[in-house]
């Protein structure tokens, strides 16, 4: 592995267990340099309005959650952080087989990629590839 | 010898010439002879006709004495014939017309005011509709005479073409009914299909979800401790793995299952005794800790959906496990005939359980219905119901038989080809 290449990962997603298992497998790869898990979207976002937070290079987004689900996440911080969120990069991890959700996910400009579960080690290398390109946000 | 008088000749033919239509008098004496003529016989062409004048003599014997000649015209006869004609055409025409007059005044009052009451009860737009019948005004005769043949066969038309409307009236009401309950079930229908896909989104997460986290944790248990596992453990640890990965499929299957609900189209030979054999598998578990004995007769390969009928004799194998009587190991016997002529598969699956009072063995298959409360036996009431969606998919029937050494059978009838 060559060094870092994901300096700062969000993970939302409602189950525990999985973040747990995330997080083992991001550090795995060592291409990860920290993981911050969020049960509820509101929580993340709360996160992300503080004003001292470290940059975060990517979000992996669950759809369905109680509360708050992925979709509502992302229009609402379209709404508060407005064009600044934009350059944000979003992937979805869920379980969600719907092709309703896998288009309207595209929608967004900021989800680059839409993952099924589980998440594997393979797929960290690919979004790492895509992060090349990226600003964090 | 007779000699005529002239003066007194002339009188008398002028007499007679004064006469109608007397235009030619003559008069011959025969000795002396002499002749007097008064008027023209040419151009009136008269009737003519001549007597002879005699005289009786002393002793009594007739002496010719001359021949008088009359002409006659019918002129004024004519005239006095087409007088009277005329005269009685006239009066008879007279006497028709009085006579006509007061036939049409007889007839308006009899008969025609009657007939245009009856075409103005016909052609009223509610005749047929209206409670009352036609009725004339007119004296009530003893006799029924013609108006009063038209007056109820009116009537009896009418009554006739009612109880008809009255009937098709209720037939078209029924039919109206009918349509908007319809109507209700096409919405309800709606209703539930999207019920079912909420369903099915509920399912994608709240059933794959844990499969997925079970899964990614086995694999992590082997990343972290595999090396340490003894060959039983490791063993155990691929069973689990395999386990899981058995329960995400079948959840994919579900999910498959619940798209193509009503969807036929994907029907293909299936071996039901392989599938049972699977089944069986995955039940080991439950086998196992009910000491169960389950054995399996013939079962032959029919077309239908592999999914759904896995998950029919799924559910029977796995109720027959879990209604069992207490401290008793169920034994279970699948086996099935075929009726070649019927082209039926005949499946039975029989247990030794605490069977299906006879009063509940309708409403076992109706969704959510429960015979026993969660303390007795968990479910959810989905399984049967599912079973007899399944077999409706299949063109098939279920019914359920007591076994004689208390227990049931259900008896599922498909057919080998769809």
């Amino acid at each position: 592995m060559s060094g870092l290449k994901i300096q700062n990962v969000v993970i939302i997603d409602d189950g525990y267990v999985d973040q747990l298992i995330y997080k083992k497998i991001l550090l795995r790869t060592g291409l990860v340099g920290s993981v911050r898990g969020f049960e509820l979207a509101e929580d993340a976002l709360e996160f992300l309005r503080e004003p001292d937070r470290p940059k975060i290079d990517v979000i992996f987004l669950d759809i369905n959650m109680p509360r708050m689900d992925g979709f509502e996440f992302l229009e609402t911080a379209s709404i508060e952080f407005g064009d600044y969120f934009s350059v944000a990069v979003v992937v979805m991890l869920t379980t969600s087989l719907s092709d309703d959700d896998k288009k309207r996910a595209s929608k967004f400009r900021m989800v680059v990629d839409y993952i099924n579960k589980p998440l594997s080690e393979e797929i960290v290398v690919r979004v790492a590839k895509i992060l090349e390109t990226k600003q964090p946000f | 010898m007779w000699e005529l008088n002239d003066g007194q000749v002339e009188t008398i033919i002028e007499g007679i010439y004064s006469r109608t239509d007397v235009v030619f008098v003559e008069v011959k004496a025969t000795s002396p002879a002499k002749q007097w003529t008064k008027g023209h016989l040419e151009s009136l062409k008269p009737l003519t006709n001549s007597v002879d004048l005699t005289h009786q003599n002393n002793r009594g014997e007739n002496l010719l004495i001359g021949e008088v000649t009359i002409g006659l015209t019918l002129k004024n006869a004519k005239n006095k014939v087409l007088a009277q004609f005329w005269t009685l055409i006239f009066s008879n025409f007279i006497k028709t017309l009085a006579i006509s007059f007061v036939m049409v005044i007889l007839f308006e009052k009899l008969v025609a005011r009657h007939l245009t009451a009856i075409a103005q009860h016909v052609s009223h737009n509610s005749w047929l509709c209206s409670e009352s019948n036609l009725a004339l005004q007119r004296t009530i005769t003893t006799q029924p005479d013609h108006l009063d043949e038209i007056v109820s066969a009116v009537n009896l038309a009418k009554s006739t073409i009612q109880q008809k409307y009255n009937t098709l009236e209720a037939e078209i009401k029924y039919r109206k009914t009918i349509e908007s309950e319809l109507k209700e079930n096409a919405t309800k229908l709606l209703g539930a299909n999207k019920e079912q896909a909420e369903f099915t989104y509920a399912i994608s997460h709240d059933l794959k979800s844990p499969s997925n986290t079970i899964s990614m944790l086995l694999a992590e248990i082997e990343i972290a401790e595999g090396d340490n596992f003894s060959d039983d453990g490791k063993e155990f640890l691929d069973m689990a793995k395999k386990t899981a990965r058995r329960m995400q499929i079948l959840v994919d299957d579900i999910l498959q299952y619940s798209n193509t609900i009503d969807d036929g189209s994907n029907k293909k030979n299936v071996d039901l005794s392989r599938v049972a054999v699977e089944i069986i598998e995955d039940l080991r578990a439950d086998i196992r800790d009910s000491s169960a004995e389950v054995s399996i007769g013939y079962l032959p390969t029919i077309q239908g959906i592999e999914i759904q009928l896995r998950m029919l004799l799924q559910n029977f194998l796995s109720n027959a496990i879990k209604f069992k009587r207490e401290n008793i190991p169920p034994v279970i016997e699948i086996d099935s005939t075929v009726d070649h002529a019927e082209g039926i598969t005949i499946v039975s699956i029989k247990d030794n359980g605490i069977g299906i009072p006879l009063q509940h063995r309708d409403r076992v298959f109706g969704l959510f219905k429960r015979l026993h409360t969660q303390t007795n036996y968990e479910g959810s009431g989905i399984g049967l119901a599912l079973c007899r969606r399944i077999v409706i998919n299949h063109k098939g029937t279920i019914q359920i038989k007591a076994n004689a050494d208390q227990g049931t059978i259900f008896v599922i009838s498909l057919p080998v080809s769809s």
